[in-house]
């Protein structure tokens, strides 16, 4: 479950979020819809506790802002899937490789690490490209593969941070979908997103927020 | 547990073998460290053989009064070795002094003399204390004072002024040492702050994805890590070498060999290890708090 209740953070330039209260429940597809340096990313840090709020709590599963320590901070972490507009894949890895590090980061056990990389690489459909660079994959496939590096520690939440942002239409509506059905295997998925055509009409929740108000939700 | 170690040892490995330009300043460095130090090591080493050698040589010679009656002689000895600091007495009666002297001649000073001319003596020898220097001169001031002493012989100001070298090296040493060492800290710090602004992306990604700041920054400390011993190991082989190449060339002109023992080696690379783990481990600190 993530919660903030609240929550208030405000940059030295003046921008942020203010007052901002919502709920996502367990396995809760939900979409964070608004323009372009309203707060999306904002939303998203406190989750994962890059930013701490000003004023307010944020609950991320059994973690809380005001009573977090910063050591603890990285095993937070270890329950979040993370996938970014613009995909922070390692250049200098393969595919293999950039989708193996977080197992290695939670200390699973090398036999067992491969065996997950393939089951995850399989299901976002990049079965054949384990040796390939992030250089020699198309922008949708860079995407997939972010979304299989979150996928593999079989994480509780994904915060996908305009993941869309820069694809073309079908690509994204093919990761829209692929999305859901990781939704519909248990794991909570809160996608930032300022295409509201892709999403409108999925059933999902939708919260919208503007110069760090959340206006609906 | 083991397979995380395992990662980490060769995210370092990978390290040092993606920033080559880099990291060949550092293990460059840390081979010219070890090369100066190793060498002034060898000498200090050495260079202490020679001095306990010359310690375990260090004796005095008393020569008596040319009048002065055998049993006299010998009550003198025994003052002298009463003296604080002599170890044991060497009594040398005339007759001895005779057998000597035709030793080290080859002649009998009988055939030559009707009498014998030669002073009865003694060899004194003094304590030996160790590492740290001797003073011979209160001895002999002692024995120079007592009645029926002529003349007292030894090689106390040649062996206090080597001591003295000997002494001003190894301080000499010490501040070269330092400040070598205080030289190559400073390059493998500024190569791993170089890895760590290369790396700046695959670190933000870490922290994301939940790795402790422990597992952060082992890789850096293991790649400064490895600088050194690869380092310090090239240093010991082309020591070793040298070594070897000038033991040859020494021995055509005499018969001192130089070495370096197992423990100055182990100090070595020990050494080289420390100085990279010192200074990576200092460019994490500031750079990945």
């Amino acid at each position: 479950m993530i919660q903030m209740e609240n929550v208030t953070y405000a940059y030295e330039k003046g921008y942020g979020i203010k007052n901002v209260n919502f709920t996502i429940e367990d396995s809760e597809f939900t979409f964070l819809i608004g323009p372009t340096g309203s707060g999306k990313t904002t939303i998203m840090k406190l989750i994962y506790m890059a930013l701490i709020p000003q004023s307010g709590v944020v609950t991320t599963g059994k973690f809380r802002s005001d009573k977090i320590k910063k050591r603890k901070i990285p095993f937070l972490r270890r329950n979040i899937g993370m996938i970014f507009q613009d995909y922070h894949l390692l250049r200098d890895r393969s595919l293999y490789e950039n989708i193996a590090l977080p197992l290695y980061v939670i200390g699973t056990r090398h036999n067992d690490i491969s065996e997950r990389v393939e089951e995850v690489i399989d299901q976002v459909g990049l079965g054949g490209k384990e040796d390939h660079s992030p250089d020699e994959l198309s922008g949708g496939e860079q995407q997939r593969a972010c979304i299989a590096r979150a996928l593999v520690k079989e994480p509780d939440i994904i915060l996908a941070d305009e993941p869309t942002g820069n694809l073309d239409p079908i690509t994204s509506f093919e990761l829209l979908k692929l999305l859901e059905s990781v939704n519909h295997e248990g794991t909570a998925v809160l996608m930032a997103s300022h295409n509201y055509n892709l999403i409108k009409g999925r059933g999902h929740k939708i919260m919208e927020i503007q110069q760090g108000i959340l206006r609906s939700s | 547990m083991l397979d995380r170690l395992l990662f980490l040892f060769a995210e370092g490995f990978r390290n040092l073998l993606r920033h080559k330009l880099t990291v060949f300043a550092a293990v460059f460095s840390v081979f010219m460290t070890m090369i100066i130090i190793g060498s002034l090591l060898i000498i200090g080493k050495n260079t202490n053989k020679l001095i306990f050698f010359l310690r375990s040589k260090y004796k005095i010679e008393v020569f008596f009064d040319s009048d002065i009656s055998k049993r006299d002689a010998r009550n003198l000895v025994e003052d002298i070795g009463s003296i604080e600091g002599v170890r044991n007495t060497t009594f040398i009666d005339k007759e001895n002094a005779t057998r000597i002297f035709e030793k080290q001649f080859g002649e009998n000073i009988l055939d030559y003399i009707d009498r014998n001319p030669l002073p009865m003596s003694c060899v004194v020898n003094v304590n030996r204390t160790g590492d740290f220097e001797l003073d011979i001169f209160p001895i002999v001031k002692k024995i120079n004072a007592l009645d029926g002493v002529d003349n007292v012989e030894h090689q106390g100001k040649l062996i206090q002024r080597i001591e003295s070298y000997h002494n001003r090296f190894t301080k000499l040493f010490f501040i070269c040492s330092i400040v070598i060492i205080g030289i190559t800290i400073t390059i493998i710090y500024n190569t791993i702050k170089l890895t760590i602004f290369a790396k700046k992306e695959l670190i933000q990604d870490l922290h994301i994805i939940g790795a402790t700041n422990t597992f952060v920054k082992v890789p850096f400390l293991i790649e400064g890590m490895l600088q050194g011993l690869i380092g310090s190991s090239i240093a010991f082989l082309v020591l070793s070498i040298a070594l070897k190449i000038g033991n040859g060339l020494i021995s055509q002109f005499a018969s001192i060999t130089l070495r370096m023992d197992p423990a100055a080696a182990s100090v070595m690379l020990l050494i080289g290890v420390l100085i990279s783990f010192i200074g990576s481990f200092l460019s994490v600190s500031r750079f990945l708090p």
